[in-house]
C-alpha cells in the first residue's frame, strides 16, 4: 500500500514536471531471466523512470540517475540474494525496491550479445550460461569498443 | 592493433637474408649476401656473391635486383566468428568506470559470401661490397599485398594485408635496412620471429613482422672446426607494431623506451635451434583519457623457442624411404602483456587498464609444429598446425559501492593447414591449400561461468608464383 501511495506521487509529480518543462520523463522497463543478473543503470543527467525485473539465483541491480526527476523500481526475486545500489541526485527522486527470496524458477535466457541506441541511451545485453549482464549508458558514459578477428 | 590481416606472403622473401645462425644450406642464398665472395678466383668481381650480381659502377657495390608476385584466388567459408565487446560501465566508485569484455557470436556471411581474388606483390633490390669491417650491404623490398573483398554491407573492396598502422602506404617499404658487419639499421624482420611460420602459404600461429631497428648480431660459424654455426643478436625495435590495444580497455600513450629483443641460434647443416625473448613497454592512458584516472607504466614481455630439422628419409628409414627430403618445424612462444608476439588473431588486448588506472597484463600461448615433404625437386607438400590460447581479464572492481564486478575470458583456438605446391618451371610455382579452424571462447563474470562459444569454418586457395 505504501508502495502504491509513493507511485502515485511519482506520476502527479511526473506531470507536472512535463507540463512545467520541456524535458520529457523517458521510460523504460528491462527483465533479466538469468541465474546471475546484474543490471547498470547509469542514464546520465537524463529524467528517467527505469524499472528493472530480476528473476534468478542471484539479482544484482546498480542504479545512478542524475536528471531532474529519478525514477527507479527494481523487483527482484531471488534463489539466494537480491541487492540493489540506487544513487539518485536530481530535483525529484523516487525509488522502489521490493525482494523476494526463495523464489524456485529460473526461466533462463536466450544466449547472446546485443546493443543498441534506445530513446534513453545505450542498451548493451549479455546473455551467456548462467550471466546477464545488461547496461543502460547515457550519451556521456557509453564507451564501447569491438575487436575480433577479422574475415 | 595493427590489425593487418596477413593471408599471404612469399616466405622465402622475408627469411632469405639473415644474418644469424642457419642451416649451411642456406649460406648459397644467405650466407653468401653476409659473406665475402664465395668464388674469388671468378674474373668478375661481383660473381662470387651468386647469380644475378652485377657491378654497380666504380662505386665498388654489387647489386641484384628481384621480384616475387603471387596471384590468388581464396574462398573463406566462415559465416560466424568470435566478436568481442569491450565496455567500460560506469561505477560511482571509479571514475573511470569498470571494464567488462563480452563475446558473441558475429555474423560474417556478408564479407565471406563469395571467393575473392588478390596479389602479392614484392620487388627488392640488395647492395654490397666488402669493407675493413665486414660486409656493408643495403637491402630494401617494396610489398603490396592485398585482396578484393566483400565489407559488411556486402560491397566489393579492396583491404590491404601488409597495411601498417591502417596505412598501405606504409606497409609499401616491407624491408629497407643497411648493415655492416652485425650492425643492421632500418626496417627489418624482427629477431623474435623464428624463420617462418610453418611451411604452409598463409601464416600459422607465428609472429613474423618487419620493424623500424636497431641490432646488432655476433655470429660464429665453423664452431671447433665443425660445419656449426651460432649466433647471438640484441634488437631495439619498434613497439609500436605490437600494441595490442581497442582504445578502451587498453589504449597506448606515447612511449618512451623500444621494445627490447634478443635472440640466440646454433645452426648445424640439419638443425636449427632458436631462442628469443622481448620485453614491451605498456603505457596506459585508456583511463586517464576518460576519466583522469593515474596512468600507469609497465613491461609487457615474449619469450619463444623452435627448432627446425632437415633430413633425408633415406637416413632415417633406410634406402626403402625413397629419394625425399623433409624437414620439420616446432615453435612455441608465450606472452604476458606483449600479445602481438603471438603472432594469432586479434582476440585480445595487451591488457586490461582498471577504473583506479592499475593494469592486468593479458597471457597467451601459441606454438606452430610444421612438416614439409619434397616428393620430387618441383612437387612439395605441407602440413601445419597451430593452436594458440589467451586469457584477459580485469580484477575485481564496484559498479556501486556493494556490488563487486571482474571478469575472465578465455579464447583458444587451433588451425590445421595442408598445402601442395608444383614448380612447373625454374621461377614458376602453382600451388593450393586449405584450412581448417577452430575456436572457442568462454568467460566467468564476477565468479559465475558464462557459457563456451565455439566456432569452425574451413578455408581454401589455389595461386600461381612467379619469382626471381
Amino acid at each position: 500500500m505504501l508502495r502504491m501511495l509513493v507511485l502515485s506521487g511519482l506520476v502527479v509529480g511526473a506531470s507536472g514536471a512535463a507540463s512545467a518543462d520541456p524535458l520529457q520523463i523517458q521510460s523504460t522497463t528491462l527483465t533479466q531471466s538469468n541465474v546471475h543478473n546484474y543490471a547498470l543503470i547509469a542514464p546520465g543527467s537524463v529524467s528517467t523512470e527505469i524499472t528493472v525485473n530480476q528473476t534468478g539465483a542471484d539479482n544484482n541491480t546498480v542504479v545512478d540517475q542524475s536528471g531532474e526527476i529519478n525514477v527507479a523500481e527494481v523487483n527482484q526475486r531471488a534463489k539466494n540474494a537480491n541487492n540493489s545500489d540506487i544513487n539518485q541526485v536530481g530535483a525529484i527522486n523516487i525509488a522502489a525496491v521490493t525482494q523476494q527470496y526463495n523464489f524456485g524458477g529460473i526461466p533462463g535466457a536466450t544466449p547472446g550479445y546485443s546493443g543498441q541506441q534506445t530513446n534513453i541511451g545505450f542498451l548493451s545485453e549479455f546473455n551467456s550460461g548462467g550471466v546477464s549482464i545488461l547496461a543502460l549508458t547515457g550519451p556521456g558514459n557509453t564507451l564501447i569498443s569491438s575487436f575480433g578477428r577479422t574475415h | 592493433m595493427r590489425g593487418a590481416k596477413a593471408l599471404f606472403a612469399a616466405v622465402g622473401a622475408i627469411c632469405a637474408i639473415a644474418p644469424a645462425a642457419g642451416f649451411a644450406a642456406d649460406a648459397s642464398a644467405a650466407g653468401a649476401v653476409a659473406g665475402a665472395p664465395q668464388d674469388k678466383n671468378k674474373t668478375s668481381e661481383c660473381a662470387g656473391y651468386g647469380a644475378g650480381f652485377f657491378k654497380l659502377g666504380d662505386s665498388g657495390f654489387c647489386g641484384k635486383a628481384g621480384y616475387d608476385v603471387m596471384g590468388f584466388a581464396a574462398k573463406d567459408f566462415a559465416t560466424h566468428d568470435i566478436g568481442l565487446v569491450g565496455q567500460r560501465l560506469p561505477s560511482s566508485v571509479y571514475a573511470a568506470g569498470v571494464p567488462i569484455l563480452y563475446y558473441y557470436d558475429k555474423n560474417f556471411s556478408k564479407q565471406t559470401s563469395d571467393p575473392y581474388p588478390g596479389v602479392d606483390a614484392q620487388v627488392n633490390f640488395v647492395a654490397m661490397r666488402q669493407t675493413d669491417y665486414g660486409a656493408f650491404i643495403g637491402y630494401v623490398n617494396l610489398r603490396a599485398a592485398g585482396q578484393l573483398q566483400d565489407n559488411e554491407s556486402g560491397d566489393m573492396r579492396y583491404v590491404a594485408n601488409n597495411a601498417v598502422n591502417g596505412s598501405a602506404l606504409q606497409g609499401l617499404v616491407d624491408q629497407a635496412w643497411v648493415r655492416l658487419g652485425g650492425l643492421e639499421v632500418g626496417i627489418q624482420p624482427s629477431m623474435f620471429g623464428f624463420a617462418r611460420w610453418g611451411y604452409s602459404i598463409s601464416p600459422g600461429y607465428s609472429s613474423l613482422v618487419n620493424t623500424p631497428a636497431v641490432s646488432y648480431t655476433y655470429r660464429v660459424d665453423n664452431v671447433a672446426g665443425s660445419n656449426n654455426s651460432v649466433s647471438a643478436s640484441i634488437a631495439l625495435e619498434d613497439g609500436d607494431r605490437r600494441d595490442m590495444e581497442d582504445g578502451l580497455l587498453a589504449a597506448y600513450g606515447q612511449t618512451y623506451r623500444p621494445d627490447v629483443v634478443a635472440q640466440a641460434r646454433f645452426g648445424t647443416p640439419n638443425l636449427l635451434l632458436h631462442v628469443g625473448g622481448a620485453l614491451h613497454e605498456i603505457h596506459d592512458v585508456a583511463a586517464w583519457d576518460c576519466c583522469y584516472s593515474p596512468d600507469h607504466t609497465l613491461w609487457g614481455a615474449a619469450a619463444t623457442a623452435g627448432g627446425e630439422y632437415r633430413f633425408k628419409w633415406s637416413n632415417v628409414f633406410g634406402p626403402a624411404a625413397g629419394d625425399t627430403y623433409g624437414r620439420l618445424l616446432l615453435q612455441v612462444a608465450a606472452a604476458r602483456g606483449a600479445i602481438a608476439y603471438l603472432g594469432i588473431p586479434f582476440f585480445a588486448t595487451d591488457y586490461v587498464v582498471g577504473g583506479d588506472g592499475d593494469l592486468k597484463e593479458t597471457t597467451g600461448y601459441s606454438a606452430v609444429a610444421s612438416y614439409e615433404h619434397l616428393w620430387t625437386p618441383t612437387v612439395k607438400s605441407s602440413i601445419t598446425y597451430s593452436v594458440f590460447g589467451t586469457s584477459e581479464a580485469s580484477d575485481m572492481e564496484l559498479l556501486g559501492p556493494s556490488e563487486p564486478m571482474w571478469f575472465d575470458v578465455k579464447v583458444r583456438g587451433a588451425l590445421l593447414q595442408g598445402g601442395v605446391e608444383d614448380m612447373i618451371q625454374p621461377g614458376l610455382t602453382i600451388g593450393a591449400e586449405a584450412g581448417y579452424t577452430w575456436t572457442t571462447a568462454t568467460g566467468n563474470y564476477a565468479g559465475a561461468s558464462s557459457a563456451p562459444l565455439s566456432v569452425s569454418f574451413p578455408n581454401v586457395a589455389a595461386y600461381v608464383r612467379k619469382f626471381f
